[in-house]
């Protein structure tokens, strides 16, 4: 009950996935060495990484060698796909291919702030939840609830419709994702650290007076490695899609800023007539979700076994 | 380690391209654009005549509203277009505006006569259709002539919330004879747009009904509260249809009038269902849940009305324009030969291109401060205003004592110029454009512009802080009433003056032109006028934007209507070929 | 079992409450509600400013406020609106046209997860299962938005080529609805169509994954075992004995999605245009309407605890190991 009360964005990541098979022959890896061949062996995993990267590359390197710019007006208007313009033009005369390596640049800074900051300030809360137990564990889980009671685009929706309309409004609207999406996070690490906490490392740690700082840092942590690492990679996925969908509402980003939320929204009429403008954008969004699903797929399944056999 | 991970082939990455390219191919199909076929397509001819057709038997229609009703009184000051397009159907107005842009016709259900009998003072007589009732039985008199003269007149009833008090603030008195079939009105001065005066007309026996009891305080709480119907809606009428229900921002629905005294009607149901996303009301219309649609143009619309079939479309040049204005309290807009070398260096026709002419390719600069093109006083009178001209801005600006400096303006006091905050309303795609243009062409001249939307127009316009403007694209629709409609805009006490500009000379003119009742005199006036206007460079009228009118070819005299009426004038002979 | 419904409402209640606290001051700060009013054109009077402050109960101190509107629900009065209409009756109306969707599209996608699900563990490994799993972290990828639109583009090829409207891509049912219960439940069958299927194959991904495991974990227990060795049919065990052992937690599962799927309906509405819920709230939301935001975060909050109780019951009364405790 204890895990399954972790949310179900975890029961998919908790429960013990199933093991691959067959590769034991020869001596026995270093933990690490482990960990990266069975990340390896997952095909979809290690294809979602590359389709990562290069998309990062895309978004970071591409956007500023590209000769277009998602502002400045080009004299092709309207244009479907073609050499001069890959991804084509909208009516105004923007380039699609500059608006969208713009916007994957937003939506990827947006979700890995999201990614990064929840699962820091999760990972921290929850395992000094799991430790301290009693009062503090129940206080520290029972703010962690309070957080998820409502469901996050609402609230989301309704803080950045007045703390995210000045520019730079993509960093607010990452904050208070963030601010929303770190309980889930907590709470799977709460119940590693319990789970963690009753092993003999820990006792024989403690016995020598180790602090709980020293212990959360230096021994559970690093255990529960494999469980935030995981959670952060699939935050990556949940919340590029709660961003864009902010955006599609018209809670997002804001003009004259672009992610790809805010383009599918303002494309969305030209699904008719210039279904380029459309499709793109949301291709991206699909893209950016799905690699980081199969990264986090390959983690869990890298992880998982070291997590039964446990050493400091 | 590594040997296995080489081994693996991306076939994700394969299998993600086919979908890329298949979505492609698959999404371009679409436009397969036939604009052949009798059945679809766009309908051009004279705006009065277009798709006139006898109808028979009793269809039923549904036409989409764009935003939701927050108050039924089509004099309210609040109230949108979406209150008058409905109203059209329920209640009689005496002149009605359109479909072309100088037309302004008189209602000959409702009225016998319109005419005015003597100048000095002006006086004007409406005789009333003797068959003319309210949907209760009771006929349409002079007593609703009065009560509409009297919530509209700011000196009998300071409270009242209407949108204009033109005309209705020179009129003296409101008298009816021949029980009540004969109405006469005088003005204190005269009053060239009288026309545009009760259209339309609100039925006394619901104002009494809703607290009208001959005091001021009647009159506030039946205008301001009765006829806004928060709770409730209209269910009254004179005119062809009457309401039978409305659901809050879904949709109303009509049914015709028993006591309906013009010609028979042929449609057995009306809704108006309100779709706010402009989108969907093409997906609509494409899948035949609605039958006419009249959104506000976008570019990618056009291309998917055409590849509809049975559905035919009209997009007219009309009353609705969009314009550029700047906000005079900022000191450093208060020179007009800056403001002057801002809209010189915009190039219009640039604008045009990037949005409005991709819907309909007649869209043009607008050459003329307050007429159209089709309104017979347009003429060329802006100057360079919106030329592109660049180089003349320049020579204007360094003739004022400005300097370009390392891409940077300097004022000729030798601070740099401060950045401008441009607004434009939120989701209004085509005013965006407009602002980025403006924004791109003024930084030649070294002038750095920063376009922010605004969802919130109102605080805009008052200079709400955070909300406030520099520079703003602004819709407008204007009515025929040239001198009426913009003396609101551009008199410091009009009402509409948000820039605070404040010209005597401007003033004087328009004061007089709407004492004139020659039109042609007038007209000459206002043209005075708008040269002057175009100096000052307080405002640039850009384009007349397109109205777009799409609906199933089975409706019959169904035709656009680009002015404030829409195209729901005459709602009562629409019906089914 | 009463033990159970006293746990589950001492827990959640108090926690609900306090979140209303800190969600009212948060939203009090986050724009001010009179911003409509005061910005129209032309500026309406002092009087009339002054007048809908006190409406809005601007006036008092925000503790006040607050005490004023909790106070108010256990009246039915759910405090005043910035549209001025009656938050109660159109939250309850809207309420009726969401819970269609939401309570439609979780079943489907419940029956989805559980066959796919179980179709995937009973045959780990195979084509099926990596080919399942594939579409799965697709739809799990998948923006609901951009989704929903695809469906209304396919809805109209789909008409087109059977030649009627069989599908419908706006609304919550045609206006006037048919008369007569046929006609009327049709058409709403109709107009429920794409948006449950939008809403239940963006949702169902998750949960089928669970199921899988959840299933593959039980067929792996000794009973199991037993029942083989037994020679009991393979489809009897699956159904008889791992299905419901397997079943029982996912119930808890899908309520602890609740809010995320009530998030899914506020897009998918927006998408086809419902009024219901979804578009209740945007419209408070862009009005700064502090009083319907709230009304609708208790009313949704109330729901996902009601379910979870629900939820809870079940579990105890199906598993008896529980039920005694």
């Amino acid at each position: 009950m204890a895990e399954i009360e972790d949310g179900s964005l975890a029961a998919g990541i908790l429960l013990p996935a199933s093991l691959e098979d067959g590769d034991d022959a020869g001596p026995p890896l270093s933990r690490q060495r482990q960990i990266v061949r069975r990340f390896c062996a997952h095909r979809l995993a290690l294809a979602g990484l590359i389709v990562l990267i290069a998309l990062i590359l895309f978004a970071f390197i591409g956007e500023p060698l590209w000769h277009y710019k998602f502002n400045v007006f080009t004299s092709a208007l309207a244009q479907p796909p073609s050499l001069a313009h890959p991804f084509g033009t909208n009516p105004a005369g923007y380039d699609l291919l500059a608006e969208v390596l713009q916007g994957t640049q937003r939506s990827l800074e947006i979700s890995f702030f999201v990614a990064i900051a929840a699962g820091t300030v999760g990972s921290i809360w929850g395992a000094v939840a799991g430790l301290a137990g009693g009062i503090t564990d129940m206080i520290m889980m029972r703010i962690a609830d309070l957080v998820l009671i409502f469901p996050v685009l609402a609230i989301a929706a309704a803080l950045a419709n007045h703390f995210a309309r000045q520019a730079n409004s993509w960093f607010f609207l990452a904050v208070i994702l963030a601010g929303l999406t770190w309980p889930y996070v907590a709470r799977l690490v709460r119940g590693v650290v319990l789970a963690l906490r009753e092993r003999e490392f820990v006792t024989a740690a403690r016995s020598y007076g180790a602090s709980g700082r020293y212990l959360v840092f230096r021994h559970l942590l690093p255990n529960a490695i494999g469980t935030v690492l995981v959670s952060t990679t699939i935050i990556v996925a949940t919340s590029i899609l709660a961003a864009t969908a902010l955006s599609f509402l018209g809670f997002g980003v804001q003009p004259p800023d672009v992610d790809l939320g805010s383009l599918v929204s303002q494309n969305q009429g030209a699904i008719f007539a210039q279904p380029w403008l459309f499709y793109f954008p949301g291709i991206f969004i699909v893209l950016i979700a799905l690699s980081a699903n199969f990264i986090g797929d390959g983690l869990r399944d890298a992880f998982d076994t070291t997590q039964s056999g446990a050493r400091s | 380690m590594m040997r296995h991970c080489a081994r693996v082939l991306p076939i994700t990455l394969i299998g993600a391209l086919s979908l890329i390219l298949a979505a492609c191919a698959g999404g371009s199909g679409s436009t397969s654009g036939a604009s052949g076929g009798s059945s679809s397509g766009q309908v051009t001819g004279n705006l009065d005549t277009v798709n006139s057709a006898n109808v028979t038997g009793m269809g039923t229609l549904t036409y989409v509203i764009e935003r939701n009703i927050v108050d039924w009184n089509p004099l309210g000051s609040d109230t949108l277009v979406e209150t008058q397009y409905i109203a059209n159907a329920f209640d009689p107005s005496t002149f009605t505006t359109g479909p072309g842009t100088a037309q302004v016709t008189m209602n000959s259900t409702l009225l016998r006569s319109a005419k005015v009998i003597s100048t000095n003072p002006q006086v004007v007589v409406y005789q009333i259709n003797p068959k003319a009732v309210w949907s209760n039985g009771s006929p349409i008199t002079a007593a609703d002539f009065i009560y509409t003269w009297k919530t509209s007149d700011p000196s009998i009833c300071p409270d009242c919330d209407y949108t204009t008090s033109a005309g209705y603030d020179q009129v003296t008195s409101v008298k009816g004879s021949d029980n009540g079939r004969t109405v006469t009105v005088t003005f204190s001065k005269p009053f060239a747009d009288w026309q545009g005066m009760f259209s339309p007309i609100l039925p006394a026996y619901i104002a009494k009904q809703n607290g009208d009891n001959g005091t001021t305080a009647g009159l506030t709480k039946s205008f301001n509260t009765g006829f806004r119907y928060t709770n409730s809606f209209p269910n009254w009428s004179g005119g062809p249809f009457i309401m039978t229900s409305w659901v809050n921002d879904q949709a109303a629905t009509l049914v015709p009038n028993p006591k309906w005294y013009g010609p028979a009607v042929h449609l057995k149901r009306l809704v108006f269902q309100v779709i706010t996303d402009p989108t969907d009301e093409i997906t609509a219309l494409q899948n035949g849940e609605v039958q006419v649609i009249n959104p506000q143009p976008q570019v990618d619309m056009l291309q998917s009305i055409e590849s509809m079939t049975g559905v035919h479309y009209q997009t007219e040049l009309g009353l609705q324009l969009e314009s550029l204005e700047f906000n005079l309290n900022n000191p450093a807009l208060d020179n007009a030969a800056l403001r002057r070398a801002m809209y010189t260096a915009v190039d219009v026709s640039q604008m045009v291109a990037r949005t409005e002419k991709q819907i309909d390719p007649s869209v043009a600069p607008l050459h003329n401060m307050l007429f159209v093109p089709g309104q017979p006083y347009y003429t060329d009178n802006i100057g360079s205003l919106g030329s592109g001209n660049v180089a003349a801005a320049k020579k204007m600006l360094t003739g004022a004592g400005y300097k370009i400096v390392g891409g940077k303006l300097i004022e000729p006091g030798g601070k740099p110029l401060p950045s401008l905050v441009m607004r434009y309303t939120e989701g209004n795609a085509v005013q965006e454009t407009e602002c980025e243009v403006f924004q791109q062409a003024v930084k030649a001249l070294g002038v750095t512009v920063q376009v922010e939307s605004t969802n919130n127009l109102g605080a805009t316009l008052t200079h709400q802080a955070g909300e406030d403007y520099d520079v703003i694209a602004l819709a407008w629709f204007a009515t025929p009433f040239t001198a009426a409609d913009f003396y609101q805009l551009y008199v410091p006490k009009g009402g509409l003056d948000f820039g605070n500009y404040n010209d005597p000379e401007v003033t004087k003119l328009f004061n007089q032109a709407l004492q004139t009742i020659n039109p042609t005199a007038s007209a000459a006036l206002l043209n005075r006028a708008g040269t002057l206007m175009a100096s000052d460079s307080y405002t640039m009228p850009l384009y007349q934007m397109p109205s777009l009118l799409a609906y199933s070819s089975k409706y019959g005299n169904v035709r656009d209507n680009p002015t404030y009426f829409g195209s729901t004038y005459n709602v009562g002979s629409w019906g089914l070929k | 079992m009463r033990r159970v419904i006293l746990r589950r409402l001492i827990y959640s209640v108090p926690v609900a409450l306090i979140a209303s606290i800190a969600t009212f001051a948060l939203m009090s700060f986050a724009g001010s509600p009179l911003s409509q009013l005061e910005s129209r054109e032309p500026p309406p009077s002092a009087a009339t400013i002054a007048a809908a402050k006190k409406y809005l109960r601007l006036n008092q101190p925000l503790a006040d406020q607050y005490w004023h509107w909790l106070t108010g629900i256990f009246t039915g009065n759910w405090g005043p609106s910035v549209e001025h209409f009656d938050i109660g009756e159109m939250l309850w109306q809207r309420l009726l046209v969401t819970m269609r969707l939401v309570i439609v599209a979780v079943l489907v996608a419940m029956i989805i997860a559980v066959v796919v699900g179980v179709i995937s563990a009973s045959r780990r490994y195979s084509a099926l299962d990596h080919g399942l799993s594939f579409v799965g972290f697709l739809m799990l990828s998948m923006p609901l938005f951009w989704f929903a639109i695809l469906l209304q583009q396919g809805a109209i090829r789909v008409n087109q080529a059977l030649g009627s409207r069989v599908l419908y891509t706006q609304g919550e049912q045609s206006i006037p609805l048919p008369s007569g219960f046929l006609g009327a439940t049709g058409d709403i069958v109709a107009h429920l169509l794409l948006p449950t299927l939008a809403l239940s194959l963006t949702t169902y991904a998750a949960w089928s994954r669970y199921v899988r495991s959840s299933t593959l974990e039980v067929l792996g227990a000794d009973y199991i075992r037993l029942a083989r060795a037994k020679g009991l049919p393979r489809r009897k065990i699956l159904v008889r004995h791992a299905l419901r052992t397997a079943l029982i937690p996912f119930i808890t599962v899908v309520g602890l999605d609740l809010g995320t799927i009530f998030s899914g309906a506020v897009v998918t509405e927006t998408v086809f245009q419902w009024r219901g819920m979804g578009d209740f709230l945007v419209t408070a939301i862009q009005d700064y309407d502090l009083y319907a935001v709230m009304a609708w975060l208790m009313a949704v909050a109330g729901i996902i605890i009601a379910f979870n109780l629900i939820a809870d019951l079940l579990y105890a009364v199906v598993d008896p190991r529980i039920r005694i405790g």
